[in-house]
């Protein structure tokens, strides 16, 4: 809304009033705490004051007024004992607050320091948010039609402002029509911010579907009303249905879908070799249908990132208030979906890079003020979907790496080959580095980079460490979106023909035979060899080049078969595998692999 | 057009601003109010197409003012106006008698079309 000059003079002028009032109110509280007007009258000049800065855009002045608000709120319900802590914190929020007025009208709410003082009323009282669960819509709990009326269903639109507001208009309409009864979920649950404003009730009346739902979308922000009729079965596929299935049972559930898909390629590769173009057409039909249905099933086992994300704008605060910085954590793509197995190793694997963002990234507010920054740091984690992997972002607005420094530590640690390597992972990767000489409390204790990075390579993902051009450090993480498909690369040796996930594999090269102690020299640096049995040092071959954690190995093969999406299924052999086996596989041809494990060969 | 709006709201502020939005709109502010108690005065004296209603507001809440008045006038058309985190409230005004509700902080379009909800 545009800021005329008007609104800002009115909006001083009140403000100061209301907060010579707060004053007044607040000294009349500290003689007798026990007294209930001076809160009542505190809470409303608060809230008018809050109510005039949200309106003008002064989200830090809003946001201090808010927490202060919601403490009065509290102490006045009886939720928080009054004390004289609480009065004396009080003091200061509107001393804060008089500032802040000044500051806001002056154009500069951005200076405003509401955060430490919000922090302190906080730990005051409980968060804001999430006052009480609202029961869903269950499909066992939907009223049931009877004669003469009719059940509806009504959804609010998403990202409607206060739906349950909305939804209690759609009600007041539905009234209009007939008596309603059996409201689900109930009206006393409508108030909270969880409820979606998802609702269904009987209404007694005659009126035909289409009047029904011409009145009840009269309320603005209404997307859908249905009206079920005695004889049509109740809808049950309503989106807040859900039902627990054992994870077992999804886990071979996916497996067969695995295999199923597989089959289905196979034999509509070999149907379009066939003369009849009906068999052709079928054979691609399945194969078509069989990929979905195994993508479906793929999905029952997938679950939004942001169920991991949303720990992380706390734990980041926090963090950044404990090291005495300023850190904004910008989150992007919540709503991406991978696999639950995956979901789990996530909060190790991002929690490490947050914290080494705002740690070793994210400067102090007076060196971000020299370096001409804005004194709050940005991180922004996100994710997205590139066809069969998430991408997943960690990127700061900090000093960035200094190289030269990673470089020359390296050398002092005798890692020479290394030290030089193009890509400064090989060193930040390797166990026992670290710039800090002092170990801080915050990171470079517990898991080190290296630990993450073999966590990312262990789901079947990559790790890739990026300097962007506008300085910081960018942390991009490639993951597959299911744990059950893995991209490999396919390769034989002697007549055995073996799969490698592809997150394990840095390069492939055609390799010189100068085999030497179970060593290959390859650019320069010596690596050890892998061998799959007894192999001899023969002519120049095709070499897969492993790297498990920052360590390297080279694997000789006789021919590399190309790359090939795997359902890795577990081994069950009585006299048991090597320990280099990790399961086997049925290629699209319908022949097994065997799917190797890097990690126990290098 | 032409219609004719009380403003309700403690802060000279908000009712200010609402004041503008309904103006410039066309409509006719024919009355303000303070208080809930001066909203119920005001409302029977004036009897207004329209009346917008804060929520918090001293000597007598927007929610014990929406249903006095409807206790007068079944019919009146009030416009909630509540700031964020009311949720619970407004649900009870709506209750009351309320017949729709905007959020502040306000966006003038979401205002208009609100007022032409209950108007038209």
């Amino acid at each position: 809304m545009a800021q005329s000059s008007k609104y800002v003079e009115l909006f001083v002028a009140e403000s100061r009033e209301h907060l010579q009032q707060c004053n007044a109110q607040l000294l009349a509280w500290e003689r007798d705490l026990e007294q209930d007007a001076p809160i009542a009258e505190l809470f409303r000049n608060v809230h008018t004051l809050k109510g005039m800065a949200a309106t003008l855009g002064y989200s830090r002045l809003a946001n201090l007024a808010h927490a202060f608000e919601h403490v009065l709120g509290s102490v006045r319900d009886g939720g928080v004992a009054p004390s004289a802590e609480l009065v004396e914190v009080s003091f200061r929020v509107v001393d804060r607050l008089e500032q802040g007025v000044a500051l806001a009208a002056g154009g500069n709410d951005d200076a405003i320091q509401d955060r430490e003082l919000a922090d302190e009323l906080v730990s005051f009282s409980k968060p804001a948010t999430g006052t009480f669960p609202v029961p869903a819509l269950r499909a066992d709990k939907t009223p049931q039609p009877e004669a003469g009326g009719v059940v509806v269903r009504i959804a609010i639109a998403p990202g409607t402002p206060m739906a349950g507001a909305r939804a209690a208009l759609v009600l007041r309409r539905a009234e209009s029509l007939g008596a309603v009864s059996a409201v689900s979920p109930p009206v006393d649950t409508w108030g909270s911010e969880a409820f979606t404003g998802d609702f269904a009730c009987r209404i007694a009346t005659a009126a035909q579907d289409d009047a029904i739902q011409a009145e009840l979308s009269q309320v603005g922000d209404v997307a859908s009303v249905t009206v079920i009729r005695g004889a049509t079965p109740a809808a049950t596929s309503s989106p807040a249905t859900q039902v627990r299935v054992d994870l077992a049972r999804l886990d071979r559930l996916v497996n067969l879908g695995g295999e199923l898909s597989v089959m289905a390629h196979r034999l509509a590769a070999d149907l379009a070799r066939r003369e009849d173009p009906a068999l052709v057409a079928a054979g691609h039909a399945l194969d078509v249908l069989v990929t979905d249905l195994q993508e479906q099933v793929l999905r029952v086992r997938m679950a939004p990132v942001g169920e991991v994300f949303e720990r992380f704008p706390r734990a980041v605060r926090d963090l950044a208030r404990h090291l005495e910085k300023r850190v904004r954590l910008e989150i992007e793509g919540a709503d991406i979906e991978i696999d639950r197995a995956i979901l789990e190793e996530l909060p190790k694997i991002l929690l490490h890079l947050l914290r080494n963002a705002v740690d070793h990234g994210i400067e102090t507010p007076a060196a971000r003020k020299k370096a001409g920054k804005g004194s709050e740091g940005r991180i922004r984690l996100s994710a997205r979907r590139d066809r069969s992997t998430v991408i997943i972002t960690v990127a700061d607005d900090g000093r960035g790496i200094d190289e030269v420094a990673v470089r020359a530590q390296a050398r002092e640690l005798g890692w020479g080959a290394d030290a030089d390597a193009p890509d400064l992972l090989r060193i930040l990767g390797r166990p026992g580095f670290s710039t800090r000489r002092e170990v801080s409390d915050v990171s470079g204790r517990g898991v080190g980079f290296d630990a993450v990075l073999h966590r990312v390579r262990a789901l079947g993902g990559s790790t890739e460490l990026r300097a962007p051009a506008e300085g910081g450090t960018m942390i991009v993480l490639k993951l597959p979106i299911s744990v059950a498909v893995v991209p490999a690369l396919l390769l034989r040796v002697a007549n055995d023909r073996f799969a490698v996930p592809l997150g394990f594999v840095a390069e492939t090269a055609r390799l010189a035979p100068e085999v030497d102690g179970g060593k290959v020299t390859y650019r320069g640096r010596e690596l050890p060899l892998v061998l799959l049995g007894r192999r001899e040092a023969g002519p120049v071959r095709p070499g897969v080049i492993l790297e498990v954690g920052g360590r390297q190995g080279v694997l000789l093969v006789d021919t590399l078969l190309g790359q090939e999406d795997v359902v890795v299924r577990p081994v069950n052999a009585p006299r048991g595998v090597p320990r280099w086996v990790n399961g086997a596989t049925i290629l699209s041809d319908g022949l097994p692999a065997l799917v190797l494990d890097p990690t126990a060969l290098v | 057009m032409g219609h004719t709006v009380l403003v309700c709201d403690d802060a000279i502020f908000m009712r200010t601003m609402i004041s503008d939005i309904l103006a410039q709109a066309g409509y006719e502010v024919i009355g303000e109010a303070e208080s809930g108690a001066q909203a119920v005065q005001r409302y029977k004296e004036l009897k207004p197409d329209l009346v917008t209603m804060d929520i918090v507001m001293p000597d007598m809440s927007g929610i014990e003012a929406v249903r006095e008045i409807c206790k007068a006038d079944p019919d009146a058309r009030i416009l909630m106006c509540s700031a964020m985190g009311q949720q619970a409230l407004v649900v009870e005004a709506i209750q009351a008698g309320a017949k729709d509700f905007v959020v502040k902080p306000f966006q003038p379009s979401r205002v208009l079309e609100a007022v032409q909800r209950l108007l038209g």
